[in-house]
C-alpha cells in the first residue's frame, strides 16, 4: 500500500492506494493522523482503496474524530465494496461522504 | 618446525664438512710443501749423486722432516725423462709409510714408468713447486714436488749447480688425510647434533610453557564452558601483555558477553513460556464464556462454531433459552484480534446476557448496551452486533443490528434480514437502534455469522465472499445431511486450503424443529 500526499485548494488531500489491512493499517493512521493535526480540514481520497478492514474502520474513525472541532474530514470516491462496509456498518452516517 | 630444523643442521653439517675438508686440504698442503721446501734446503748440504758420500746423515734427516711434520714420504729422484726412469736418491719414511715402501724403496732402487707431468714440469724448471693428487703404486697420496737445483761444495766452499735438478718430493697418504679429517669432521657433526639438539630441547620447552600450555588450559576452559557455567566460571589469569594475555583477556570477555547473551535467552524463554501459557489460559477463560457448540432444545437445534485467528478472538456468539420459551442468540464481532480484543469481547458477551435474561426488547438492548461500552472505550473499539429472539408461540423472531452483517434465513428461499440496521457498538453514545420482525416456520434456519467467513482469503488472495456463501446457504435450502454451520464450515475449509487465517471465524444457526 502506498499513500499519496498532495494540496487541493489549500486542503490537503491524502489518498492511500491499495488495502487498508491489518499490516498496513499501522502507517495509514499514523499518515493521517500526522495530517489530521498539522491541517485544519483534511480530505481522504478513497479512489484506490479495494477494501478496508476494522481496524481501517477505527482509523477512519479516529480521524474524523480529530477533524471534528475543525473543519472537518470529508471523505470522496469510495467505491461500492467499501460504501458497503460503511453502510452496514452504520458508519456511513457518521461520516461526511461525498 | 621439526623439518625446518633438520633442514637446517644437514645445511650446517654439509657446509662444515666442505670447510673442514678445505682446511685439512689446506693444513696438508702446507705440510707436504713446507717438509718439501725443508728438503731442499737441507739436501743442498749434501751432494746427493755423490755415491761415494755416506747417504746415512741425510736419509736420516729426511725421517726426522717427515716425523716433524707428520707426512708420510720424503725422498730426492734422479729423473730420465727420455727412458721414463725415476732413481732414488734418498728416502725417509713418516708414521704411516706402508710396510711395501719401506723395504722397496731405498738409494739407488729404479723406478721405470711412474713419472707424471707434475716431476718434469718441476725438472725443466717451468714450475718452483707443484702438488699433484696422485693415486700411486702405494697409496692415495698428496705430493709436493720440488727442484733441488744445488748442493754445497766444501771444497770449494761454496754451491754448485747440478747439470740437472733433483726432485724432491714430499707426500702424504690420503687414507691419513682421510683418517685426521675423518676425525675433525667426527668432532664437529658431534657439536652441530649436541647444540642442535639442546637448542631444539630448549626452544620445544619454552613453546611448552609458554603457548602450548596456556592453549590447552584457555582449549579446557572453552570445552567445559557450558559445564561450568553454573559453578561459575573462573576468569583466566592475564599476565604480562603478549599475545596470549591477549587471547586470555579476549576469552574472558567472550565469557562475559556469551553468559550475559545465556541469561538474556533464558529470561526470554521463561518469559514466553509464561505468555504461552498465559495466552493459553485466556483461551480456556473465553472459550469458558462461550456456549456449547450444540444445543438441543425443545423447540429448536442450535448450532455454533467459532476459531479464533490467534491465542483468543474478538468473536463471540451467544444462547440461552427463556423461562417463557423465547430463544435469545446473538452474534458479535469486536474491531481487531488479540487480547485486547478478547477483553472487550468478555465485556460484552456478558452485558449481552444479563440484558436478555431481562427480557428486554432487541433494540433497547442495544442501545443499553452500546452506551455502557462507549462509556468506557478509551482504546475506541466498536463491536458489530446482532440479536434476536425466537418465540415459539408466534413463530416470530424479532431482532435488532448494530452495524453487523445481515444474517439470512434459510426458509423456502434464502431471505436475508437487512432491515433494522444500526450502526456499530460502542462508539456512539446514545444512538439509536430499531426493532424488526420475520416469520419462521417448523423446519427453517437461522443463520448468523461473522466476516471471518466473507472475507476469508484462500492462498491466491481471493475473497470467499458473501455470494459464494449465499450460493451455498442456498443449496442447504434444497437439503442437504448436514446442518447450514457444518455445511459451510466443509466448504470454507475446501476454499481456503490451509491458507492462514487472518480473522476470527465465527457461525451460529439457529434451526426450527419440524
Amino acid at each position: 500500500m502506498t499513500i499519496k500526499v498532495y494540496e487541493e485548494n489549500g486542503t490537503s488531500v491524502i489518498a492511500p492506494e491499495g488495502k487498508i489491512d491489518h499490516v498496513t493499517v499501522e502507517e495509514f493512521e499514523a499518515k493521517i493522523t500526522e495530517l489530521g493535526n498539522a491541517n485544519d480540514s483534511l480530505i481522504l481520497d478513497m479512489a484506490g482503496v479495494e477494501y478496508v478492514s476494522s481496524a481501517a474502520l477505527r482509523a477512519i474513525l479516529n480521524a474524523n474524530d480529530l477533524m471534528e472541532g475543525k473543519s472537518g474530514l470529508v471523505i470522496r470516491n469510495v467505491n461500492n465494496k467499501v460504501m458497503e462496509i460503511l453502510r452496514i456498518t452504520g458508519f456511513a452516517g457518521y461520516l461526511d461522504i461525498r | 618446525m621439526t623439518l625446518i630444523i633438520l633442514i637446517l643442521d644437514g645445511f650446517i653439517l654439509l657446509v662444515s664438512y666442505n670447510i673442514t675438508y678445505e682446511n685439512n686440504l689446506k693444513i696438508f698442503e702446507e705440510d707436504i710443501t713446507t717438509a718439501a721446501e725443508l728438503g731442499v734446503q737441507y739436501s743442498e748440504s749434501y751432494d746427493l749423486r755423490d755415491d761415494a758420500a755416506d747417504p746415512r746423515p741425510y736419509s736420516a734427516l729426511y725421517d726426522n722432516i717427515c716425523d716433524m711434520l707428520g707426512i708420510t714420504y720424503l725422498y730426492a729422484l734422479d729423473i730420465d725423462i727420455e727412458d721414463q726412469i725415476e732413481t732414488y736418491l734418498a728416502i725417509g719414511f713418516g708414521e704411516n709409510a706402508s710396510e711395501e715402501a719401506q723395504t722397496t724403496r731405498y738409494r739407488g732402487v729404479t723406478v721405470q714408468g711412474d713419472l707424471n707431468d707434475s716431476e718434469i714440469e718441476v725438472y725443466s724448471g717451468k714450475s718452483k713447486g707443484v702438488i699433484l693428487h696422485e693415486k700411486n703404486h702405494f697409496d692415495d697420496s698428496l705430493i709436493c714436488y720440488m727442484p733441488c737445483v744445488r748442493h754445497y761444495d766444501t771444497a770449494r766452499s761454496d754451491y754448485v749447480y747440478y747439470d740437472k735438478p733433483v726432485i724432491v718430493g714430499a707426500e702424504i697418504s690420503l687414507t691419513v688425510v682421510s683418517e685426521r679429517f675423518a676425525q675433525q669432521f667426527r668432532t664437529t657433526a658431534l657439536l652441530t647434533v649436541a647444540l642442535t639438539l639442546i637448542v631444539f630441547l630448549a626452544f620445544a620447552l619454552i613453546l611448552y610453557f609458554k603457548v602450548s600450555k596456556p592453549l590447552r588450559r584457555i582449549s579446557g576452559r572453552m570445552t567445559s564452558f557450558i559445564s561450568d557455567r553454573e559453578k561459575g566460571i573462573e576468569k583466566l589469569a592475564v599476565k604480562g601483555n603478549d599475545e596470549l594475555a591477549l587471547m586470555s583477556h579476549s576469552f574472558n570477555t567472550m565469557t562475559d558477553e556469551i553468559n550475559s547473551y545465556i541469561n538474556d535467552i533464558d529470561a526470554l524463554t521463561r518469559e514466553k513460556h509464561t505468555h504461552e501459557a498465559e495466552l493459553n489460559i485466556a483461551h480456556n477463560i473465553q472459550r469458558g464464556l462461550l456456549q456449547p457448540a450444540r444445543m438441543d432444545g425443545d423447540t429448536a437445534d442450535i448450532f455454533a462454531y467459532m476459531l479464533p485467528a490467534k491465542d483468543v478472538g474478538g468473536d463471540l456468539y451467544d444462547y440461552s433459552v427463556l423461562d417463557d420459551g423465547r430463544v435469545f442468540v446473538t452474534i458479535a464481532d469486536v474491531s481487531g484480534k488479540g487480547v485486547s480484543a478478547a477483553l472487550f469481547m468478555a465485556r460484552a458477551i456478558t452485558l449481552l446476557n444479563q440484558y436478555a435474561k431481562l427480557g428486554y426488547q432487541p433494540a433497547r438492548i442495544l442501545e443499553e448496551y452500546n452506551n455502557i461500552l462507549a462509556a468506557q472505550n478509551p482504546r475506541k473499539m466498536f463491536i458489530t452486533t446482532f440479536v434476536a429472539f425466537y418465540d415459539p408461540a408466534d413463530g416470530i423472531l424479532t431482532y435488532a443490528n448494530a452495524g453487523h452483517n445481515f444474517p439470512y434465513i434459510l426458509s423456502d428461499t434464502l431471505i436475508p434480514l437487512d432491515e433494522g440496521h444500526g450502526v456499530a457498538a460502542g462508539l456512539f453514545k446514545g444512538a439509536t437502534y430499531e426493532n424488526a420482525c420475520v416469520k419462521m416456520k417448523a423446519g427453517d434456519t437461522l443463520f448468523l455469522y461473522t466476516d471471518g467467513v466473507n472475507e476469508a482469503e484462500n492462498a491466491r488472495g481471493e475473497l470467499y465472499s458473501t455470494e459464494r456463501l449465499e450460493e451455498k446457504l442456498a443449496s442447504c435450502i434444497k437439503g442437504v445431511a448436514v446442518d447450514a454451520v457444518t455445511y459451510i464450515l466443509s466448504d470454507l475449509k475446501d476454499f481456503t486450503a490451509g491458507a492462514e487465517q487472518n480473522d476470527d471465524i465465527t457461525m451460529l444457526s439457529l434451526r426450527l424443529k419440524k
